[in-house]
């Protein structure tokens, strides 16, 4: 499936409007369609604090220890905003440090229904504490927790070694919520703002001075005692206050933001979260799908962030930090002694950056020499920016990679156990015509004595592009067909995706409006957004109720002409929306509970893929397991199906980056990964086409798919000795399937890759 | 798991099932399984089996043991075993086959005498006797509809004969038509020159004269002018000009500073410092007449730059655009009838009627510009009517002309006509001419959304049903069949282009039919169309080779 058609029945007069701007993007990925980090306010806000003495200070009197975790109160000494920090130690040997507002305006956002449990704690142990710093015991093999109170910042370790340090350069932010400013204080603090200004501007080069005189006292200071010498850093009180009236002034971006003709209200202020963390002795760093990029992620100096935003990206470019249609907030450090993997668990928009430096330039470089020797370790840095949320980590302590997997699998889940046939070579293409079409390839499969277990119909199959229906013309007797294919063992997918077509004719529309269910524009109406059918509303996923009525539609005498042997497709869940900035949903939309989309956008794909999959669960009764497909997805969706690279092109350059993208999702627990063989867009070349089944036939999900505009591609259309050929790789494939399904299992019980 | 390639464990037939198997065996001859009857003797008990391909002898226990021996397969016949191999079921009343090995033992019933699946416990009917019946009764129908359409084609055949027979007495007959008519167009031709010829003379001196009527005129004006022009510099009247009184016309400026310097104005007055009424009019006049504003009203200057407006074939520079269409047609009429731009007519004469192409029509004002200085006028003074005697010269000349046309214009027809016929009678028709008689048809076919038409050696295209333009799906290309049967399949292709793809194309594939109709239509690939179509040119006389050995039935 493509955001675009071109011209085709009854798309032509549909998307007119849609071709004619798109025709210009026929060759590549329009890059000012999406944002930058410069473009997303926050991620400039954000990114514009440069590594400095942090304004956090905890409070270590505060500490409260209970049976399953510590809280401790931390303060912006800046704004005087106090916030809640809790630290639970995790079986399994993990860490999750939770900061929040201590008493925020409204609550923020925090992610539900990713974890598959509570995770189950370990007590913590204070093991020492005087003034500065606080020393909490991790249960077991010597892991310590450091908290240094001023400025804030937290070191785990073990024996001699330091393992991951948080806010070690002081780049915490957090946006706390506030009033906006042009409410009955607006007059007042604008006086107070200039005069502070004035005084500010005379104070200013002064109090530079000062803190970097002080900071140097600090550096000199022995290492290993944490703190930074409260005494010496303790400002005035004007210093404070200054810096409450610069933060006072809104920035451009903060109340609304508009990004080309898109306006996004942002009623509720800035309220981004950021967090840094250093890893030294850890060169390479891996995760945080989906990147159409190298396996080992790059630092991120001079350019922008890697960033997590789901999005229906057209003919998107390789080996470039760019969003794609999955987020996975996981990030794996890895070295020849050890792996850490860190989890950050937030579904707004979010942007990580990397830098490497050398350990010895910074504090902790000190602190390092001194129980490490001398000698210049290498170091990561990664910092992370979200829009909305809160702060909610997961440090993954391993020690080893297999170690890591098994945690954050005991966090999130594993992949889903694959029924057997999902796991062999599927045929797609947008679209096989009809019934008699469906026919034709599937005899072609036992005329060329290649093997094929699954036939997959795209948006065409649809009675205009109204899920859960059929073509009255070309698919009038949907069971027929359905039942020949079952007659050879033979399977079938058909796409539903999750924008619903605006007719009042249509009973999944209704229903969904009439229960009340879509997501709702700022004002409180049903959103409408522009898709494959046209005007469409989109259910509001995020509901519970919404996910059970529909699971309930995927029930046989529900979705009319299905049978046992019919799965799905959802595409176009980031979700896509045509008209929409960035091609996906406005982000002051309202979900459930008053929530905005900006809060949960990276979860969307995630539940409806959730409620597809639940639905083929009740169908068959609980007796079957569920096959879905997605385009996007987030932490956990491993847990509902499998996941392909979305629109690829037919280019040598594609089929080298589906590997790096399934390895990359694979080490966040996505196993069941593949691209389009041959390529989606374009028409491949017959070697490339022969090679990327050959490749395919070693990749986990193993589908060929075709664009619409392209020419048809069933293996035995290419000559008798590429026929052979490819017959050749997808035979492979099938007698290696007992390794494939081992190799799911062990996925499904531990959390390792299948593809590694 | 629809695996076809799935390869089932060992072989461990229960012992019943063993029996009845042997059994069954036994009422055929016994061979190994999946071995055909033909292929038997290569498969002798307890003789080492060679692998029908001679790579590698095997002992004779070592055929279908589930253990793939033989490169090509050969030595299990009746196993999944070899990735190449085929397995024969005899299918005992219906008709034998051959399978890939892999489908033997997959869970799916292949054969209809169920003998593929022998070990992997999916529960087969034997269908064959069913089958078999009803492939007789569709085989039997399609022989009488073979049989029927064979003698239709014959007749066909006939047609075709005759037709083609008829076409080439009319073409000969034509090619005399052109002879006759190329000859008369050839003296024509000659009377219409011999007309023309005083025509034109006349015309000239009418011409002539009136040219020196419209100079003198011209030159009375144009020195009435100067005379005015001369009054209106002499602003002293002194009876001279000066450089001071030219200098006053920054118009008449030379080199573009806006100014008229003292040179520049010396220049103009032909080098004196002052001149008279007489020398104005003489020298300085021509010089300034074209940029010279008057200081009382502007008027157009008399010498025009642009024709203007004269008799009734003049221009219609101003407005043409607005009313191009009535008017072209006017001036087509008008064109031809007083002769001008022969060449014209001669190209646009078969279009004359319907034209009203907009490229055409430029065309023809860019010609027909050309002809107008000729009659170059002012709107005040037309060009009087011819005298007497030249008028009767030009009507002389326009019969001749018209004359000369028409036969010209049935000489064209002829030809077209021979075209036509020529080019039909080059068409392939197939060996004996069967498919001509699809020349000049169409046939059409409704689907749901669109209105097919299929023009045998035309083209193909697509109409949608609720109205809208037509598509091209291809123009006619070629017979497209296999080397064999290469007229199974017709070709279309560059018809209308795809958006981001490549032009629409066609193929046909041809059956046997009573009809001729188009059977059904796909798009199977983007903007690649393929179309079935039954006609009885396409039937062959006692046709159903079923293609397999009846060994056993």
């Amino acid at each position: 499936m493509a955001p675009l058609a071109g011209e085709r029945l009854s798309l032509r007069q549909i998307l007119v409007t849609w071709v004619t701007l798109y025709v210009a993007l026929i060759e590549a990925v329009d890059r000012s369609n999406f944002k930058t980090c410069e473009q997303s306010s926050f991620c400039k806000r954000q990114r514009s604090v440069k590594p400095e003495h942090s304004p956090y200070r905890a409070l270590l009197n505060s500490l409260e220890v209970t049976e399953k975790s510590i809280k401790l109160q931390l303060i912006n000494e800046v704004n005087k905003v106090p916030l809640l920090l809790e630290v639970y130690g995790l079986q399994g040997n993990m860490t999750r440090i939770k900061i929040n507002e201590l008493i925020p305006l409204k609550p923020r956002f925090e992610v539900p229904d990713v974890l598959i449990q509570d995770p189950p704690t370990v007590p913590l142990t204070v093991i020492g504490k005087d003034e500065s710093s606080l020393e909490l015991g991790l249960g077991r093999d010597q892991y310590k927790l450091i908290v240094t109170s001023k400025p804030f910042r937290m070191d785990i370790t073990t024996g001699n070694e330091l393992l991951l340090s948080i806010n070690s350069r002081g780049l915490m932010v957090f946006e706390h919520l506030r009033k906006r400013k042009d409410s009955y204080t607006e007059k007042i603090s604008s006086t107070v703002s200039s005069m502070w200004n004035k005084i500010k501007n005379v104070f200013n080069s002064e109090k530079k001075d000062e803190t970097a005189e002080s900071e140097e006292v600090k550096t000199e200071q022995e290492p290993g005692d944490g703190d930074g010498g409260a005494d010496s850093l303790e400002k005035p009180e004007d210093t404070d206050a200054q810096k409450e009236s610069e933060e006072v002034e809104d920035e451009a971006g903060m109340w609304d933001e508009t990004f080309k003709s898109h306006a996004d209200s942002k009623p509720n202020g800035p309220s981004s979260v950021g967090l840094d963390f250093s890893l030294p002795g850890f060169e390479h760093v891996y995760g945080i799908p989906e990147h159409a990029d190298s396996l080992k992620l790059k630092t991120t100096e001079g350019g922008d962030p890697y960033r997590l935003y789901n999005l229906d990206v057209f003919q998107y470019e390789i080996a470039n930090p760019m969003a794609l249609y999955g987020s996975v907030p996981v990030m794996l450090a890895h070295n020849a002694r050890r792996t850490l993997g860190m989890f950050w668990l937030n579904a707004a928009e979010t942007w990580v950056d990397i830098s490497s430096n050398t350990a010895g330039k910074t504090l902790f470089g000190k602190m390092l020499d001194y129980v490490q020797g001398a000698n210049e370790i290498p170091q990561t840095d990664v910092r992370w920016m979200s829009e909305s949320g809160i702060i909610d980590v997961f440090v993954m302590l391993g020690p080893s990679p297999f170690d890591v997997f098994k945690q954050y699998a005991s966090l999130t889940g594993t992949q889903a156990l694959p029924p057997l046939f999902s796991i062999a070579y599927h045929q797609s293409r947008w679209n096989y015509n009809d019934e008699s079409d469906v026919q034709a390839v599937d005899d072609g499969f036992d005329q060329h004595d290649i093997p094929y277990d699954v036939i997959w119909l795209d948006i065409e199959h649809t009675d205009g592009k109204r899920y859960f229906t059929w073509d009255p013309n070309k698919f009038p007797s949907p069971k027929d067909m359905l039942q020949n294919l079952a007659s050879k063992k033979r399977k079938m997918v058909s796409i539903v995706d999750p924008h619903i077509k605006i007719d009042s004719g249509y009973k999944i529309h209704t229903a969904v409006q009439s229960k009340n269910l879509y997501v709702k524009t700022k004002d409180g109406s049903d959103y409408e957004g522009w898709c494959w059918p046209g005007s469409a509303g989109y259910p509001d996923f995020t509901n519970p109720e919404m996910r059970s009525w529909w699971a309930s539609m995927f029930a046989y005498d529900q979705y009319e002409g299905s049978m046992e042997n019919l799965y799905t497709w959802n595409d176009m869940n980031e979700p896509s929306v045509f008209n929409g900035p960035e091609v996906t949903m406005h982000k002051d939309t309202v979900h459930m509970d008053g929530w905005e989309h900006r809060d949960v956008h990276n979860l969307y794909a995630f539940y409806v893929q959730m409620a597809t999959a639940e639905g083929q669960i009740q169908r068959s009764g609980g007796t079957e397991r569920p096959f879905v497909l997605t385009r996007g997805f987030f932490s956990g969706s491993q847990r509902f199906g499998a996941v392909w690279t979305g629109d690829n092109s037919a280019e040598w350059d594609h089929l080298k980056i589906s590997l790096p993208m399934c390895l990359s999702m694979g080490l966040t627990a996505i196993s069941f990964c593949g691209a389009d063989v041959g390529g989606f867009f374009k028409h491949p070349s017959t070697e490339l086409l022969v090679r990327w089944y050959q490749a395919g036939a070693y990749q986990p999900f193993f589908r060929a798919h075709a664009h619409l505009d392209t020419p048809r591609r069933e293996p035995w259309l290419f000559g008798d000795d590429n026929k052979l050929l490819i017959r050749a790789a997808i035979r492979q494939r099938y007698a290696l399937l007992p390794f494939w399904y081992t190799a799911f299992y062990h996925a499904h019980r531990t959390g390792a890759p299948v593809m590694r | 798991m629809a695996v076809r390639a799935a390869v089932l464990g060992g072989r461990s037939l229960g012992l019943g099932l063993l029996l009845l198997l042997v059994a069954v065996a036994a009422l055929e001859v016994k061979r190994p399984r999946g071995v055909s009857l033909q292929n038997r003797h290569f498969y002798e008990e307890n003789i080492p089996f060679t692998c029908l391909d001679g790579s590698k002898t095997i002992p004779f226990h070592e055929v279908n043991d589930d253990y793939c021996d033989c490169r090509d397969g050969s030595d299990e016949p009746g196993t999944s075993a070899c990735p190449n191999g085929s397995y024969h079921c005899s299918n005992a009343g219906h008709r034998s086959q051959y399978i890939p090995s892999s489908h033997v033992n997959d869970g799916i019933c292949d054969c209809c005498d169920t003998t593929d699946e022998y070990n992997s416990g999916a529960t087969c009917l034997n269908t064959c006797k069913e089958q078999g019946r009803k492939e007789r009764e569709t085989l039997q129908k399609m022989a009488e509809m073979a049989k029927e359409g064979f003698k239709l084609k014959q007749q066909l055949i006939e047609d075709a004969k005759k037709s083609r027979e008829d076409k080439q007495l009319k073409l000969a007959e034509l090619q005399k038509e052109k002879a006759n008519w190329e000859v008369q167009v050839e003296s024509l031709r000659t009377l219409k020159e011999a007309a023309e010829k005083p025509e034109q003379e006349a015309k000239e001196v009418h011409k002539n004269a009136w040219d020196e009527v419209q100079a003198a005129h011209n030159l009375e004006k144009n020195k009435a002018k100067a005379a005015e022009t001369f009054k209106e510099l002499d602003d002293n009247e002194d009876g001279f000009i000066t450089m001071n009184e030219i200098q006053t016309h920054a118009e008449l400026d030379s080199d573009g500073d806006g100014v008229v310097s003292e040179q520049e104005a010396e220049t103009l007055l032909g080098g004196a410092s002052h001149v008279d009424v007489a020398s104005f009019q003489e020298v300085v006049w021509a010089g300034i007449q074209d940029k010279y504003k008057s200081e009382a009203v502007t008027e157009t200057p008399i010498v025009p730059v642009v024709p203007v407006e004269g008799g009734a074939d003049s221009s219609r520079e101003v407005d043409h655009e607005d009313h191009r269409k009535d008017e072209d047609e006017d001036d087509y009429g008008e064109g031809q009838d007083d002769g001008v731009g022969d060449d014209d007519s001669e190209d646009d004469g078969e279009e004359e009627e319907e034209e009203e192409e907009d490229g055409a029509g430029e065309d023809y004002y860019k010609n027909r510009q050309s002809y107008v200085p000729e009659k170059e006028g002012t709107e005040e003074e037309k060009m009087p009517a011819y005298d007497e005697e030249t008028q009767m010269l030009i009507d002389v000349a326009e019969k001749a002309r018209n004359e000369f046309s028409e036969a010209e214009k049935s000489l064209k027809e002829v030809e077209s006509s021979i075209g036509s016929i020529e080019k039909e009678l080059l068409v392939d028709f197939g060996p004996d001419g069967e498919y001509a008689y699809m020349f000049d048809q169409c046939y059409e076919m409704t689907t749901n959304e669109y209105v097919y038409k299929l023009c045998p050696f035309n083209k193909v295209a697509q109409k949608p049903k609720q109205g809208g333009s037509e598509t091209n799906l291809g123009v006619w290309s070629s017979w497209a069949g296999p080397e064999n049967n290469k007229f199974s399949m017709m070709k279309f292709d560059h018809g209308t282009g795809c958006w981001q793809g490549p032009n629409r194309s066609t193929m046909v594939k041809l059956s046997c039919g009573r009809e001729t109709m188009v059977l059904s239509t796909s798009e199977p690939s983007r903007c690649e169309y393929l179309m079935e179509f039954s006609t009885p040119a396409f039937c062959q006389e006692g046709v159903h080779d079923d293609g397999s050995d009846h060994d056993e039935l």
